[in-house]
């Protein structure tokens, strides 16, 4: 009680400094956000005259603007500035900035907690995800009958393009937020992440992208699709404007991200937690998070590149002026093939995470997953080119790349004979989490036998840009990335909330899920190799029967993701409390209470084996409290890598 | 002390760690842009090989003043090496020669700023000028972003100096700043090489 | 460990018969897991042939025939490897599953085993240097043209959002449509005079993208009559679900007179004589 009057005192402004920065929120960096959008785009419109499709210049410098303002006044700019003046954060500010006893508000702010900047990805993500399965109900909507004349072409086209890139973004976000963010320092027995105040920065400069991404619908919409192809991405409306300036942003926040975790991993697992006894989720966190880094800035130059040919007249992709629309192909999928593998990763490693602990059985071949990850991330940088395949770019290059696609094939492969090898002959313990490994087994190997088709370049000559890619990409990216992620939202969700989501419930929405998203992308394989394109608003009727079956599996993936939706919510709120170690796994989150308090860990883990030591009684994976004890409970104190200013 | 203090991870981490982190952490964002400035490498010398339509560099059109450019280059280079003779003599704990230096390479940053305004308010080329002067404009747009940041942060280094914040025991910031520097010069080198390679 | 091995079992056992050894609890389980293993296989395979049969339109030409061919082997070469996957986890479900509010006891602690390893990494690197091997084949027997009569050639634009072809062996003349003569090799030179539009004839397997200011060529021989689609499979902005057409494969004698028609010059019947000839 003492205590926490004593800390309640700490968080009342101290009059040396730092009193602007506690005022600093959410709210006043939209209030500041907007009046600096609304004079910039004042002043771009002075400037500029208009386009027959609006002013590029002037949105561009709103959005530029809004970016900026919102920053100011979040206070993103606070440490830095302090930092050149050499007046650096106390230690009040810093835990003032940790959100300590700020109850909800401290989610409103720029707060470093790791827990918090995790939780708050993580209902970003939500919302997202939400907005882009809005979009895809409406693009099935459409595509219900032959002919439907619900969405003309333009909206028909903005709003595929938004899904695809809303549906990336969000599923990159649930790799840094939640899962990078919150669960991966947990389980390398860290007190935060490296850096904290990074860490609350990579929120607040995505958090400003998301309205920029929902305003290219006010701006006329972008006709591309996710691609956002050149030349065609020239003649586009303003709304091609403010998809780029939220892809720079959402760049530059996931390199922030990036760096924090790979960093994180790098340098604060606990003491005795060699790269062997790591557990799987955290390298293949870390493998992500790396090829993320390296790949995401391509994009970032190539959507620099098409604001620069919009608004200054410039000449990159414009081939009258010696521009190339194969300099902007290479450079997004340079990008873009290593960025599937980033969304795959993480969900793929949940599941090798997740198989074990269900299985009641070590990790199978734990060494030669970690290889394979590394594979993974080398051949996924040279492969980029079987996107462009019919481009017409460098024939010459087919074989090559076909081989480097081809090659991939074995170390993915890999995943599922660690992966079976795991539950052969276990103990498999059926609970909800388990269900969504089961799930990633059938649906990633259908994914990925039907990316061998379309990696054969005849093959692929015959199934480019029909509606045969949209179905593998499903398979991988729904089917494999997002059913393991969901996998790993109800593990970990016990973790994150205290609570155990609704079994019962989760389990409907499973099966829902799952059984809606293989008839609907079923029928969308048939459509495909009969030859129906990609983003069409409508389709010859010989497509009709595949489309409905399509769209009627759809809503019930709809249906599906409401009722896993609602598990989510009613669980947050009122689900059945949890305790530390629901189900009885052996990496170090379990060994905290649900949810963690501020600093996680009370008392430094210190690791003795890998987290897979099921059905060996003289491994264990650490002497934390709360672990089993082997012989008997050794409680070992902050270790030499946190020396203290406080026992000092 | 009270819980809180003792519950501060940031300041539990010995020094060394913390300055091993950020040691990494700032080479791997330099990695990050790494990849932005080799993609613009790349999209130069892609366009200039593609050359379409005979657009990269139209007939009659003069180009940006080489030796102007080496000049930037070479202010930069210097600004390093005395930036470099700084933060060698902060770890020898000369701190009057890490001021004399930083503020020397800092003088020379921003003489390296003022040219390449200079350069790009007297070169001959609009960004519709063909894909040479689209690709060469940014290049150099994206060098004058990074003498913009390296100026601030040399300010704050120094700034710091002069505040005392600085020994031969804790001088990682300087570090910090320092490979961010290095970084600089050497995509200013890069970017100057791209003179050889016009037409 | 091999000490205490001998320590225990001085005799080196004989080695049992493989009939013996499926008698075994361990054997019983490769037994039941290979019975489903096996029915997998087979519903895979039946489905694989079945499926392109019963939902796919017609082939019109020799490319098409390739690409279906090469969608069947690698069909049937995956098949026993997802059956593999989804053999095991079948069973695992079925054989191996608790519920419960607590796990179950734990399993056997197998980290691994190198035998196994080997093989699954033996087996899926052949597949896929087979695959590649076959791939790389048809690669060139596609790309390369499939007789020696010299080809038709047809020149392909893409604007937004039709598409016009013009055939400069025969005078020149141009048509919103697509019509070819049978079993005539045809090279499409594309290119396109706006955005990237990419030119597909489904029922014949090609496409390639027309790409402003540059040219791309790409070949087939056409084996079928009738009239088939061209769409455009690369999204080129407003019409882009409209940006199709026809292409009508027609005897040579009908094709010299559609040529003609068209107030050009044919040239295909007595070629294509002179190559059956
Ligand atoms: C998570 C996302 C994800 C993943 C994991 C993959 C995985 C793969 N993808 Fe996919 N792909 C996408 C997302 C993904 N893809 C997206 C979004 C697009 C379209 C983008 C757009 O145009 O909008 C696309 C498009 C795409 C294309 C271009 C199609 C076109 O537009 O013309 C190609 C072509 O090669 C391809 C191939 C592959 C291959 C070979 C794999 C391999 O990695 C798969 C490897 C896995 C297996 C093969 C199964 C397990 C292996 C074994 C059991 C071993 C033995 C098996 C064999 C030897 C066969 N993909
Ligand atoms: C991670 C990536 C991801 C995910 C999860 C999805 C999910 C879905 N996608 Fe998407 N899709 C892409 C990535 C993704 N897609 C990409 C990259 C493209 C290419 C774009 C382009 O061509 O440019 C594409 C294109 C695309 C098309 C092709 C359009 C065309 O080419 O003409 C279609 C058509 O059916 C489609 C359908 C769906 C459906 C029905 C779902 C469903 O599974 C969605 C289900 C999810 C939800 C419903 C959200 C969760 C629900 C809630 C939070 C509650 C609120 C929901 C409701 C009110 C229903 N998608
Ligand atoms: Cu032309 Cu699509
Ligand atoms: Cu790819």
């Amino acid at each position: 009680m003492a205590e926490a009057t004593l800390v309640r005192a700490e968080t009342v402004p101290s009059p040396g400094g730092g009193g602007i920065m506690r005022r600093l929120n959410m709210f006043t960096g939209i209030i500041v956000g907007v009046i600096v959008a609304v004079a910039a785009y004042k002043i771009g419109q002075h400037f500029w005259v208009e386009n027959d499709q609006g002013n590029d210049q002037a949105v561009i410098a709103g959005e530029v603007g809004w970016v900026f303002g919102f920053l100011i006044g979040v206070g993103a700019f606070v440490a830095p500035v302090r930092w050149m003046l050499g007046r650096d954060l106390t230690h009040e500010d810093e835990m003032f900035l940790a959100g300590k006893d700020q109850g909800i508000s401290r989610y409103f702010r720029f707060t470093t907690d790791h827990k918090v900047v995790g939780t708050q990805y993580l209902v970003l993500a939500m919302t997202t995800f939400g907005v882009g399965g809005i979009l895809a109900m409406t693009i099935r909507t459409q595509l219900i009958v032959p002919g439907n004349s619900l969405l003309g072409g333009q909206a028909y086209n903005a709003i595929v393009g938004v899904h695809g890139i809303i549906m990336i973004v969000s599923t990159i976000i649930m790799v840094v937020g939640p899962w990078g963010n919150f669960v991966m320092p947990l389980m390398i027995g860290a007190r935060d992440m490296a850096f904290p105040r990074i860490n609350a920065l990579s929120f607040w400069t995505l958090f400003p992208a998301i309205p920029i991404f929902l305003s290219i619908a006010a701006f006329g919409g972008i006709p591309t699709g996710w691609v956002a192809y050149a030349p065609l991405s020239d003649q586009a409306p303003p709304g091609i404007d403010a998809f780029a300036v939220a892809i720079i942003l959402f760049v530059i926040s996931a390199a922030l991200a990036s760096v924090n975790i790979i960093v994180t991993a790098m340098t604060m697992r606990a003491r005795g937690m060699t790269w062997n006894r790591t557990p799987i989720f955290v390298v293949g966190i870390v493998a992500s998070s790396l090829l993320g880094l390296i790949a995401l800035p391509c994009f970032e130059v190539a959507m620099t590149f098409t604001l620069l040919d919009r608004s200054m007249g410039a000449s990159f992709f414009v081939p009258d002026q010696g521009g190339s629309q194969w300099l902007y192909a290479n450079l997004f999928w340079l990008m873009g093939h290593p960025e599937v593998y980033v969304i795959l990763i993480p969900g793929l490693a949940a599941v090798l995470e997740m198989a074990p602990v269900f299985s009641r059985k070590p990790l199978f071949g734990a060494r030669l997953a970690v290889i394979s990850l590394i594979a993974l991330v080398v051949l996924s940088i040279l492969v980029w080119a079987h996107h462009m395949f019919v481009s017409g770019w460098a024939p010459t290059l087919a074989g090559p790349f076909m081989l480097s696609t081809e090659l991939i094939s074995i170390p993915t492969g890999v995943f599922f004979l660690v992966l079976i090898g795991t539950i052969w002959r276990g103990s498999v313990w059926t609970r909800l989490p388990m269900l969504f490994v089961y799930g990633f087994l059938w649906n990633f190997m259908i994914g990925g036998v039907t990316g061998i088709f379309l990696s054969d370049v005849p093959a692929d000559n015959e199934l480019h840009g029909a509606l045969f890619v949209t179905a593998h990409f499903h398979y991988t990216l729904l089917g494999g990335a997002m059913i393991g992620a969901m996998g790993a939202l109800v593990y970990w969700f016990p973790k994150m909330t205290g609570r155990m989501l609704n079994e019962r419930v989760g389990t409907v929405a499973f099966w829902t899920v799952m059984i809606g998203f293989n008839i609907a992308f079923m029928a969308m394989f048939a459509d495909g190799l009969a030859g129906m394109p990609r983003r069409v608003a409508n389709y010859q009727p010989e497509f009709a029967l595949g489309n409905f079956i399509t769209t009627i599996g759809a809503y019930i993936i709809g249906i599906g993701m409401l009722t896993f939706l609602y598990a989510i919510v009613s669980s947050w709120r009122s689900g059945k409390p949890a305790g530390p170690n629901p189900w009885h796994a052996k990496t170090l989150e379990w060994f905290v209470p649900s949810p963690p308090p501020l600093e996680n860990f009370e008392v430094l883990p210190v690791v003795t084996g890998d987290p897979y030591g099921y059905g060996e009684p003289d491994t264990r994976h650490t002497t934390h409290a709360g672990a089993p004890p082997l012989v008997d409970a050794v409680l070992v104190p902050a270790g030499p890598e946190s020396t203290s200013e406080a026992s000092s | 002390m009270s819980t809180v203090q003792h519950n501060t991870p940031s300041h539990r981490l010995a020094p060394e760690i913390v300055a091993h982190q950020q040691r990494r952490a700032v080479l791997f964002m330099i990695l990050a842009d790494a990849v932005f400035f080799g993609s613009l490498m790349f999209a130069y010398f892609y366009l200039r090989s593609l050359n379409v339509n005979d657009a990269w560099l139209p007939d009659g059109l003069n180009t940006a003043s080489a030796p102007t450019v080496w000049i930037i280059t070479a202010v930069t280079v210097l600004s390093a090496l005395a930036y470099r003779s700084a933060e060698m003599g902060i770890a020898r704990g000369q701190r009057s020669s890490f001021l004399g230096g930083s503020l020397l390479g800092l003088g020379l940053v921003i003489v390296a700023i003022g040219l390449t305004i200079h350069l790009a308010m007297t070169w001959p080329i609009l960004m519709s000028d063909g894909s040479y002067a689209s690709t060469f404009i940014v290049m150099t747009f994206v060098e004058l972003v990074h003498l913009v940041i390296l100026a601030l942060l040399a300010i704050g280094i120094w700034n710091r100096g002069i505040q005392g914040k600085l020994d031969d025991g804790n001088y990682n910031h300087a570090t910090l700043v320092g490979y961010f520097w290095y970084w600089v010069a050497l995509t200013a080198v890069l970017g100057a090489l791209t003179t050889f390679y016009v037409n | 460990m091999v000490s205490d091995e001998t320590d225990v079992l001085p005799l080196v056992l004989p080695r049992p018969s493989i009939r013996e050894r499926l008698r075994t609890p361990s054997g019983k389980l490769f037994v039941s897991v290979g019975i489903v293993f096996l029915v997998m296989t087979v519903v895979l395979l039946v489905f694989s042939v079945w499926w392109p049969n019963a939902t796919l339109p017609a082939t019109a030409s020799d490319t098409e025939e390739a690409v279906r061919l090469t969608m069947l082997v690698f069909a049937i070469s995956a098949a026993p490897v997802m059956a593999v996957v989804w053999a095991v986890g079948y069973f695992s479900l079925r054989h191996w599953g608790h519920g419960g509010e607590t796990p179950p006891e734990d399993g056997p602690p197998i980290r691994g085993n190198n035998r196994v390893t080997v093989a699954w990494l033996v087996v899926s690197s052949v597949l896929t240097g087979f695959l590649l091997v076959w791939g790389l084949s048809e690669l060139t027997s596609t790309t390369t043209l499939s007789t020696s009569s010299s080809p038709i050639v047809i020149k392909v634009t893409g604007q937004q959002w039709l598409w016009s072809f013009s055939y400069p062996q025969n005078g020149d003349i141009s048509s919103p449509d697509l019509v070819l003569p049978i079993d005539k090799p045809v090279v499409f030179d594309v290119t396109s005079t706006d955005v990237i539009h990419s030119f597909w004839l489904p029922e014949m397997g090609i496409k390639v993208d027309a790409n402003p200011s540059v040219t791309s060529s790409i070949t087939t021989t056409p084996n079928l009559l009738g009239t088939f689609n061209v769409r455009c499979a690369e999204l080129c902005g407003l019409n882009h679900s409209y940006m199709e057409t026809t292409a009508t494969v027609m005897t040579a004698a009908d094709f010299d007179a559609w040529v003609r028609s068209q107030g050009g010059t044919p040239t295909t019947a007595t070629t294509t004589e002179a190559g059956n000839g």
